[in-house]
C-alpha cells in the first residue's frame, strides 16, 4: 500500500466517523421535541429519524459541492488538510454533545478545515467573503428568524385552539409532530450526509481513483447513509435532553410550532438557495414558542450556553483543525503524521468511553 | 454596492418566504384541529350540517397540509 492509499483509506475512516457524530449529534433536531411531548416514545422516534436519514442520504446525489466550497480555495485543498478538518469537527461535536450543546456540525467541518488550510498555505487560502456569506450572515439569520416564527407560530396556535378541550389539541398537534420530525430527519440525511460523500468523492479524485467531476461510487452512497443512520440511531441523549426539556418545559403546540416551523423555515430558505444550519432553527424555534407564552418560561442561561457554543464552533474547531495539520506536517508530507494523530485519537476515545462505561449508566433513550 | 443590494434583496425573500411557510403551516394545521375538534363537538351536539361543513374544512387543511410536505420533499430532491 503507498502513502497515498493509506491517507485516502484514513480520510475515508475519518470522513464516516465525522457522519457518525453528525448523526447522533443532530439526532435531538429530528426528535427532542417529540420526545418530550409525549409524541413518540424514545425508541420509536430515534429508530423512525434513523431509518429517514438513510433514505434521505439518497434523495439526491449531487455531490454538496464539497468541503467547504467557495470559503476555502479549492486548489489548497489536500487529503491531510481535509483529514485535520474532520479531527477538529469531530472533536467540537464530541465535546459540544459532552456537554449537551446543541451545535451545528456543518460550521464544524467549515471551521475545522479552514483552520487546517490556513496552516497549510496561509491567509490565501481562505476566501473571507465566502466564510461571511456562508457561515456568518446564515449564523445570524437561522436563530433570530426562527425564534420570530416560531413565536408567531405559536401566538396563532393559541389563538385558533386555545378554548378547545386539551385532549384532542393534545392529540393533533402530537400526531403533527410526527410528520414534521420525520421531515427533519429526511431533510437532515439529504443534506448532511452529501457532505461525507462529497469529502469521501474529494479523496478519491485527488487520490485518481475517481474522475474529476464524477458521482460519488455507489459504496461511499450506502457507506456514508449507514453512518449517519447508525449515529442517529445511537443518539445524543444529552443534546436531546437539553432541547427537549433544558430550554423550556414545553406542551405538544409549542413541540408543532418548533419543530413543524423550523421545517418550513428550513426547506423555504433552501429552495431559495441559502442553507440554514438545523440545529441553530430548531434550537431558535423552541426558545421563540417558549418566550411567546411566556419570556421566563426560557431558561435564559441554556438559552445563553447555546448561543455561546455556536459563537465558538468556528473558532475552537479551526483551532483543532489547524493544531492537527500542524502536528501531522512534524512527521513530514507522507502518511505518518495522518497515521500517528488517527491512532491517537483512537487510543483516547478507547480510554474516555471506558472510563465512561466503568463509571455507570449513561444518559440513554429514558430522557 | 449592486451585489449588495441584491443580497439584502435575497435575504428579505428568504425571510419572507420562511415567514409564510413557518407561520401558515402552523396556523393552517393548527386550523385543521380547530374544526375537527369542533366537527366532533357539533355532531355529538346533533348539529350534522355545520358537523358536516367544517369536517370538510378540516379535511381541505389536511389536503393542503399534506401538498406542503410533498412540495418539501419537492425541494429536497432539487438540491
Amino acid at each position: 500500500m503507498t502513502g497515498s492509499e493509506i491517507i485516502l483509506v484514513i480520510v475515508v475512516a475519518t470522513a464516516l466517523a465525522f457522519d457518525f457524530t453528525n448523526g447522533f449529534h443532530d439526532t435531538a433536531n429530528a426528535v427532542a421535541t417529540s420526545i418530550s411531548t409525549r409524541a413518540l416514545p424514545p425508541r420509536v422516534a430515534v429508530t423512525i429519524a434513523a431509518l429517514l436519514n438513510f433514505v434521505g442520504a439518497f434523495i439526491s446525489l449531487a455531490v454538496a459541492a464539497t468541503v467547504a466550497n467557495g470559503i476555502v480555495n479549492a486548489d489548497f485543498i489536500t487529503p491531510t488538510v481535509v483529514f485535520a478538518g474532520l479531527i477538529g469537527a469531530i472533536a467540537w461535536n464530541l465535546m459540544t454533545w459532552y456537554f449537551g450543546l446543541p451545535s451545528s456540525s456543518s460550521h464544524a467541518l467549515i471551521g475545522g478545515v479552514v483552520g487546517s488550510a490556513f496552516v497549510a498555505a496561509g491567509a490565501d487560502a481562505i476566501v473571507g467573503s465566502g466564510l461571511v456569506d456562508k457561515v456568518m450572515v446564515p449564523a445570524l439569520v437561522a436563530p433570530v428568524l426562527a425564534f420570530v416564527v416560531g413565536g408567531l407560530g405559536i401566538t396563532a396556535a393559541y389563538r385558533i385552539v386555545g378554548r378547545l378541550r386539551p385532549g384532542p389539541v393534545n392529540r393533533g398537534f402530537r400526531s403533527g409532530q410526527v410528520i414534521s420530525g420525520s421531515m427533519l430527519a429526511l431533510a437532515h440525511g439529504t443534506n448532511d450526509a452529501q457532505k461525507t460523500m462529497g469529502i469521501i468523492a474529494l479523496a478519491l479524485v485527488a487520490n485518481g481513483s475517481l474522475p474529476e467531476g464524477s458521482n460519488p461510487p455507489f459504496w461511499v452512497v450506502v457507506s456514508a447513509a449507514l453512518a449517519i443512520a447508525l449515529g442517529t440511531y445511537v443518539g445524543g441523549w444529552r443534546i436531546i435532553k437539553t432541547m427537549g426539556s433544558g430550554i423550556i418545559k414545553m406542551d405538544p403546540a409549542q413541540g408543532f410550532a418548533a419543530q413543524g416551523s423550523g421545517a418550513a423555515v428550513i426547506l423555504a430558505a433552501s429552495h431559495f438557495g441559502f442553507p440554514l444550519s438545523t440545529t441553530q432553527v430548531i434550537s431558535g424555534g423552541i426558545m421563540g414558542a417558549g418566550a411567546a407564552k411566556r419570556v421566563s418560561a426560557v431558561r435564559w442561561g441554556v438559552a445563553g450556553n447555546i448561543v455561546g457554543a455556536w459563537v465558538l464552533t468556528l473558532p475552537a474547531s479551526a483551532l483543532v483543525g489547524a493544531a492537527t495539520y500542524g502536528l501531522c506536517s512534524l512527521f513530514g508530507s507522507g502518511a505518518a503524521g495522518p497515521v500517528v494523530i488517527a491512532t491517537a485519537v483512537l487510543v483516547v476515545l478507547a480510554v474516555v468511553f471506558g472510563r465512561r462505561l466503568s463509571q455507570g449508566k449513561p444518559l440513554t433513550a429514558e430522557v | 454596492m449592486t451585489i449588495a443590494v441584491v443580497e439584502i434583496q435575497a435575504l428579505l425573500q428568504v425571510v419572507l418566504a420562511a415567514l409564510i411557510a413557518g407561520v401558515g403551516i402552523t396556523v393552517l394545521f393548527s386550523m385543521v384541529i380547530y374544526c375537527t375538534t369542533r366537527a366532533d363537538e357539533l355532531r355529538k351536539a346533533h348539529s350534522p350540517v355545520l358537523a358536516t361543513i367544517l369536517g370538510g374544512l378540516a379535511l381541505a387543511g389536511l389536503l393542503a397540509c399534506l401538498g406542503s410536505v410533498a412540495f418539501g420533499i419537492h425541494v429536497m430532491t432539487l438540491k
